[in-house]
C-alpha cells in the first residue's frame, strides 16, 4: 500500500508542511474600504468592497440596492454608517443605513425633498451637514445630519439661491467655503458657510473657460481647479483664506474634453473624456503653475468621466460611463505617475458618481 | 495578484495541511487492519471558517454547527462516505451535502482515514435591504480531508476530523476549513468477525 513506505509518507508530509508554511507567509492583509456607485439607469446604488493594498473589487452581496428615480450622485458619511443618494428625477434624497459587517445598504423611508433636479451631493469632512446642488431650480439645499439616525433636517434659510444650471460644487476641508460651478455663465461662485448657512461672497463670480464640467479644492485650501471641457484646459484659482474669494491665476492645456479633476498632495489629475487619458500635473505651491509630469497623459480606458481618490492615497478610481466600469490606477508616491492595476469593477449600467468610505 | 491568490487560502488552510500531513506521518507505520465494521455512522460538533469575504463581508466568518456522515465499507480499506453538515453564524447559515470515497488505515484500537467529497453547498446570508431580508445560493462543493478514530467501546469510537471545502455560491468561490469531533457508531462487519 502506498502509505506503508515511511520514507514516502515523510516526503509527503514535508511537502504538505512546506505548503502550509507558504500559505501562512503568503497570507496578505485583508484591510478594506467600501465604495458606493450611483447607477441612474437602474435607479440603484452599487456597492463594492475594495482591498486597501491591491484595489481588488468585490461586489457586495445584494448590490445594486434600489434607490429613487435616477440617482445622480452618492455620498458616504465619514462614520461609514450612512449613504445618501440624490434622486435627480424625483427631486429627493435617499438615506441608506450601512450594515457594518458587509457594507450592504437598507433604505430608510421617507425620502427627503430637495429642489428641482439635484445633481450633486457634498458633505463636510465632519459629517455634520449635507449639501445638495439643485440644477434646474438654481439652489443649494443644506441639511443637518443626525449622527445617530442619519436623518436630514433642512437648516434655516435652505434652499439657498444660486444660478440655474449649476452643475458641480466643492467644499473646502475646513467647511468654511463652498464653490459652485455654473455652466450657463462659465463661472464659479463663492460662498461662506456658517453652521450650514450659506452666504454669497460676491455677486460677481469668477469667469473660467468654456463649458466647465467639474471643479475641486486642494486639501491645503489654496487653490480651486476647474475642468473646461470645450477649451481643453484646466483653470487654477487661488483662494483668499480670509474671505474665500477667488482669483483666476491661469489656465493650462489638458487632453481633449476634460471632465473631472482630483488633487492628491501636490499633484492634480485631470480626466480627459475625449482623448481617454488622464493628464497629471505637479502644482507649484505658491504660484499654482501646473507642469505635466513625465509620461503624462496616461491612458485611461474608454472615455473616463469621473475620478475618486482612495482614502489612503494609493489609488485613483476612474469611472467610465461608456465602458460601464470603475478602474483602479495605482499612484506612485513622489512622482504622481499612474499605473493601471487591471483591477476593474464592472457596473450593470453606466455609473455617474462614486464615493468611498474611510 | 499571485500573493492575493495564495492569501485566499488563509492560515486555516495551513493548519488543515499540517493536520493531514500529521495523519500521513503517523499512518506510515500502521498496518492495514483485516477486520472492519460494515457501517460507520458519525455525528458531532463542527466548526467552520467560511470565506465570506468573497461576497463582501469585511472578514471571514467563524461558524458552529454539526456534521454527520455515514460510511459503507466495501473492503476493510475502502468505503463510500455520505456527509451532511450545517454551520450557523450571526448572519449566515451554510449547509453541505457531500459524498465520496474514503481510505482507511486501521489498527487494533484506532483508525486514520482520508476522503474526497463532492456535492452541493447551500448558503443563506441574512442582510436586510429594501427588497429582501436574506439571500440564498446553491452551488457546487468539493472537499478533501481526513481524521482519526479512537475506540471507546467495541461499538463506539471518538473521532476528530478536518476538511478543506471549496464551494461555489453567490457567483464566487469560497475556500473553507471545517473541523469536526464526535462519536462514531459501528455495526456490521467485514472479514473475520471482530471480538466484541
Amino acid at each position: 500500500m502506498f502509505f506503508r513506505s515511511p520514507q514516502m509518507s515523510k516526503r509527503i508530509s514535508v511537502v504538505l508542511l512546506t505548503l502550509g508554511l507558504a500559505f501562512l507567509l503568503g497570507c496578505g492583509s485583508n484591510s478594506t474600504h467600501t465604495a458606493y456607485v450611483a447607477l441612474p439607469n437602474s435607479n440603484a446604488v452599487g456597492a463594492y468592497r475594495i482591498k486597501n493594498n491591491s484595489a481588488q473589487f468585490t461586489t457586495i452581496l445584494g448590490s445594486p440596492y434600489p434607490a429613487g428615480n435616477s440617482p445622480a450622485s452618492v455620498r458616504v458619511h465619514p462614520s461609514n454608517k450612512f449613504v445618501y443618494a440624490a434622486n435627480q428625477s424625483e427631486n429627493d434624497i435617499s438615506l441608506f443605513t450601512v450594515d457594518s459587517s458587509i457594507g450592504s445598504l437598507h433604505e430608510v423611508l421617507p425620502r427627503t425633498p430637495t429642489g428641482l433636479t439635484p445633481v450633486s451631493l457634498l458633505m463636510d469632512s465632519g459629517g455634520n451637514f449635507l449639501f445638495a446642488l439643485n440644477a434646474v431650480s438654481g439652489s443649494i439645499s443644506v441639511y443637518s445630519i443626525n449622527s445617530g439616525s442619519g436623518a436630514l433636517t433642512a437648516v434655516a434659510g435652505s434652499p439657498f439661491p444660486t444660478f440655474p444650471n449649476s452643475i458641480a460644487f466643492a467644499i473646502t476641508p475646513s467647511a468654511k467655503f463652498l464653490y459652485v460651478l455654473n455652466a450657463n455663465v462659465a463661472s464659479v461662485f463663492a460662498y461662506t458657510i456658517t453652521s450650514g448657512v450659506l452666504q454669497l461672497v460676491s455677486s460677481i463670480p469668477v469667469q473660467v473657460g468654456n463649458v466647465p464640467l467639474a471643479l475641486t479644492v486642494d486639501p491645503a485650501e489654496t487653490f480651486v481647479y476647474v475642468a473646461n471641457s470645450a477649451d481643453n484646459t484646466v483653470s487654477v484659482l487661488s483662494i483668499n483664506s480670509g474671505s474665500g474669494a477667488l482669483t483666476l491665476l491661469g489656465s493650462f492645456p489638458t487632453g481633449t474634453t476634460p471632465s473631472s479633476v482630483a488633487v492628491l498632495g501636490s499633484f492634480l489629475y485631470v480626466a480627459n473624456m475625449g482623448s481617454s487619458n488622464i493628464s497629471v500635473f505637479s502644482v507649484a505651491p505658491t504660484t499654482g503653475v501646473l507642469t505635466q509630469i513625465t509620461s503624462s497623459p496616461f491612458a485611461a480606458g474608454v472615455a473616463p468621466l469621473f475620478e475618486v481618490l482612495d482614502p489612503n492615497g494609493l489609488f485613483l478610481y476612474v469611472g467610465s460611463q461608456a465602458a460601464r466600469s470603475i478602474t483602479a490606477f495605482s499612484i506612485t508616491a513622489g512622482t504622481g505617475a499612474l499605473t493601471n492595476t487591471s483591477q476593474v469593477a464592472s457596473t450593470p449600467v453606466s455609473p455617474s458618481s462614486m464615493s468611498v468610505s474611510k | 495578484m499571485a500573493i492575493e491568490r495564495v492569501g485566499l487560502l488563509s492560515k486555516r488552510a495551513a493548519v488543515f495541511l499540517f493536520f493531514i500531513s500529521s495523519i500521513i506521518m503517523a499512518a506510515s507505520s500502521l498496518s492495514v487492519g483485516q477486520v472492519a465494521p460494515r457501517w460507520e455512522v458519525f455525528g458531532g460538533y463542527a466548526y467552520r471558517n467560511v470565506d465570506s469575504t468573497t461576497f463582501g463581508f469585511v472578514n471571514r466568518s467563524n461558524m458552529n454547527g454539526f456534521d454527520a456522515n455515514a460510511t459503507f465499507n466495501i473492503t476493510p480499506t475502502w468505503g463510500v462516505t455520505a456527509d451532511v453538515g450545517g454551520q450557523y453564524g450571526s448572519q449566515m447559515t451554510v449547509y453541505n451535502f457531500l459524498a465520496g470515497p474514503q481510505y482507511a488505515m486501521r489498527r487494533d484500537k484506532s483508525m486514520f482515514f482520508v476522503h474526497g467529497l463532492f456535492g452541493k453547498a447551500q448558503d443563506r446570508v441574512n442582510i436586510s435591504t429594501s427588497i429582501s431580508s436574506h439571500f440564498e445560493s446553491v452551488g457546487r462543493a468539493i472537499g478533501a480531508g481526513g481524521g482519526y478514530d479512537l475506540d471507546l467501546t467495541p461499538r463506539f469510537t471518538f473521532r476528530v476530523q478536518a476538511d478543506y471545502l471549496r464551494t461555489n455560491t453567490f457567483g464566487t468561490s469560497q475556500n473553507d476549513i471545517r473541523v469536526s469531533t464526535g462519536l462514531v457508531f459501528h455495526f456490521g462487519h467485514i472479514g473475520r468477525r471482530p471480538r466484541l
